[in-house]
């Protein structure tokens, strides 16, 4: 190392002023709140239920879906025809 | 790399607030210096040491003592918050009213109101502050890690190699002289 004087050397290493005698109360405190926040958005979060559909909804929504698709055909079929026959 | 060196330091990161105090008491000096090394003033090295030690404790978990000691890791979260700070200049650096104090301490405008050793070490900071303000963020990043006992593995944090270091520090030491000599040469 060089150029610097010895002087500049010791204020570059040792001549920082420390923080305030409350820093480090402040940091606890930022944190402690940092905990609090996150316990309550914990508190806050709905329990997740998982529900499982039975078998016979299952077959329910099948059959449904099925007389669904065949009135949608025979609704395409009626245009259809009377198109065909105008 | 440095699990030996964490195992034998207290259990810092393990959720107890009194515990992380201590690593607060242990780093704060440290931490605060580095800060001041970047060119900071005092508010803001305040300022971002707390947000390092919160950062610290938001990710505890994360830290790996294979990957790197626990000083090094807090300094580099330290660094990181230090350069995006200068990149946005969002807190004062302090600049402006450096200068006006440094004039006036220089002059002795205000010299026979504290004419103690404080006085003279004031002004020395002073001066050092304004010089290393006046170089940029790389040679003073390069600075203030090299003059921080703490951070041991400078060149991994730096990303440069050992050899580019040495030299870079060499380089960055001599413009902080000249920007010393500048300083001066001006305010006599």
């Amino acid at each position: 190392m060089n150029e610097l004087d010895k002087k500049t050397e010791a204020l570059l290493r040792d001549g920082w002023a420390s923080p305030s005698s409350e820093f480090r109360d402040s940091v606890m405190q930022n944190i402690a709140a940092f905990e609090r926040e996150r316990e309550k958005a914990t508190d806050n979060t709905c329990p997740v239920v998982q529900q499982t559909v039975p078998w016979w909804q299952w077959i329910a929504i099948a059959a449904g879906s099925m007389v669904g698709a065949g009135q949608v055909m025979r609704f395409i079929f009626s245009v259809w025809f009377v198109t065909a026959a105008g | 790399m440095n699990s030996d060196i964490s195992s034998s330091e207290p259990d810092y990161l393990g959720g107890d607030p009194v515990a992380f105090g201590a690593l607060v008491k242990r780093y704060q000096d440290s931490l605060f210096a580095y800060l001041g090394r970047m060119g900071l003033s005092d508010a803001a090295c305040e300022e971002l040491a707390q947000e390092t030690f919160l950062r610290v404790w938001k990710n505890r978990d994360k830290y790996d003592p294979a990957r790197a000691a626990l000083s090094t890791w807090i300094f580099t979260i330290g660094r990181n918050l230090a350069l995006s700070t200068l990149a946005r200049k969002a807190v004062p650096i302090n600049d402006d009213a450096d200068v006006d104090q440094y004039a006036d301490l220089h002059s002795g405008a205000s010299q026979s109101a504290d004419p103690s050793k404080q006085y003279e070490h004031h002004e020395s900071i002073v001066r050092l502050r304004l010089a290393l303000n006046s170089l940029s963020v790389e040679d003073r990043e390069i600075i203030a890690a090299c003059y921080t006992p703490e951070i041991e593995y400078k060149s991994e944090i730096l990303n440069f190699s050992e050899g580019a270091l040495r030299t870079r520090l060499s380089r960055a030491r001599k413009r902080l002289s000249v920007a010393l000599n500048k300083l001066d040469t001006r305010h006599e």
